[in-house]
């Protein structure tokens, strides 16, 4: 291994121990300390506690037991997802705006459901019926404030945030002379792997459905509705046409909507880019990016980056990328020319 | 799918929208069961009349090109990823040919009209 190498595994394993230590240490040990107190007051509790408030005072009664992992069961899974996602910073040693985002969300998260879980059973001890617990308004907020100190804080305890090392090619204008009109126009679809995820939660979500209105058949009609609904949306998502003509640029949903239009005049530039979903976006879907890039990223690989004439950019996964962005070019050129 | 038309070269404006999408599909830039635009929207892509679009899409079908079915719209048939690659190849070779020679492309497609007649 020769010394650059070396430097770079240095900065990124040091990197990652920050970030295991702010993203997962932290946000653990404020949730283990937190439901540590709530298990120790178990015995001073009523019984059943309250477990949710409205204007007026409690109205939702529960278990202290399971209620009392709240706080460490989702600090759990929210920092598995954390690491997961911020495991790799940049050879640089830096993190992307998305993974500090995350990270710092972490922190804010544990020390709000510390904070509310925490004072919700600690305002109850030695209260004999639960009707009369306090609301949990002011520690809650109390909560949200300190965790955002905190969250602050590890913003500037982690490496430097860094815009993603795009590979950002610049393309050839397509041949466009005189009074010759184009249009380019393909349509994009999700990769197969985020079809197959996506098409197991709604089969997961349907059953579900199913299994409760086995008990209860009044929940029919609303479960219904809403995992249609959300079929619907998804829908939305998985399949686009995207286009570039004397009308600019344009992505419409299979239904027309949702859909993005940057007209020609609103364009200060366009790309050809390599996209890749988690990295550069974390995730798939309509992403924005900490950085003015927004997107819809459908899959690994190329696709066109529009720059707006206010910086901001807008990438969509898309085949025959250098065509589309070529057009887009050709657009410009001629614009400009008039 | 990169369309041209150019309202000022005299042919008639289906024709060069059936030409053009023709070439995207014999170039193997349009795959099989590829859904073409609905009329509507190439019609307002390149800024002409609807039934311009409509009638080289009918041209494109009776040539077996494409599909057009209510509903689902047009789609590219297996017709169109026919073997043409001797063909795309040879086109690649003319064209090189003509570069190297400063041939404009006006000047390639008369030559080529004229030999094809």
């Amino acid at each position: 291994m020769n010394d650059s190498a070396q430097n770079t595994t240095r900065k990124v394993t040091s990197s990652r121990v920050r970030v295991i230590l702010i993203g997962g240490l932290v946000p653990l040990s404020i949730a283990a300390v937190a439901t540590a107190l709530m298990v120790s007051w178990v015995p001073e509790l009523p019984e059943p506690i309250a477990v949710h408030w409205n204007g007026s005072g409690a109205d939702g009664f529960g278990q202290a037991l399971p209620f009392v992992f709240g706080p460490i069961i989702i600090t759990l899974l929210f920092t598995v997802f954390t690491l997961a996602i911020s495991w790799k910073p940049l050879p640089s040693g830096r993190l992307l705006w998305n993974q500090k985002i995350l990270v710092v969300t972490n922190v804010w998260l544990a020390t709000l459901l510390a904070a509310g879980f925490g004072s919700s059973v600690a305002l109850q001890r030695g209260i004999a019926d639960a009707h009369n617990a306090p609301g949990v308004g002011p520690s809650l907020a109390a909560g949200a404030g300190l965790g955002i100190l905190l969250a602050v804080a590890a913003w500037f305890a982690l490496p430097a945030g860094e815009s993603v090392v795009e590979s950002v090619m610049v393309v050839e204008p397509v041949d466009v002379h005189g009074t010759e009109r184009v249009s380019w126009t393909h349509s994009t679809k999700m990769g197969t792997a985020v079809q197959i995820f996506v098409s197991v939660a709604i089969a997961t979500g349907l059953l579900l459905v199913i299994m409760a209105t086995l008990g209860s058949p009044e929940l029919a009609p609303p479960g219904f509705v809403f995992l249609a609904l959300v079929a619907v949306l998804t829908l939305t998502t998985v399949w686009w046409r995207v286009s570039a003509d004397h009308r600019g640029f344009m992505v419409k949903g299979l239904f027309g909507w949702p859909r993005k239009h940057i007209a020609v005049e609103d364009i200060r530039s366009a790309a050809v880019v390599d996209v890749n979903p988690t990295r550069d976006f974390g995730g798939w879907g309509w992403r924005w990016a900490g950085d003015g890039r927004s997107g819809i990223i459908l899959r690994t690989g190329e696709g066109i980056e529009v720059t707006h004439t206010n910086g901001k950019r807008f990438v969509v996964t898309v085949d025959d990328a250098k065509t589309g962005a070529g057009v887009l070019a050709a657009l410009l050129a001629r614009q400009k020319s008039h | 799918m990169l369309t041209r038309i150019d309202p000022a070269s005299g042919v008639p404006m289906f024709e060069q929208l059936a030409g053009s999408i023709r070439a995207s599909a014999i170039a193997g830039t349009l795959t099989v069961g590829e859904r073409l635009p609905s009329a509507r929207e190439l019609a307002a892509s390149l800024d002409i009349n609807v039934h311009t679009v409509l009638r080289a899409y009918q041209i494109l079908r009776d040539e077996g090109l494409i599909e057009l079915r209510p509903g689902r719209g047009a789609t590219v048939t297996g017709r169109a990823a026919g073997d043409y690659h001797a063909l795309n190849s040879a086109v690649q070779a003319v064209i090189h040919e003509a570069r190297t020679l400063d041939i404009a492309p006006s000047a390639l497609t008369a030559l080529i009209r004229e030999a094809y007649q």
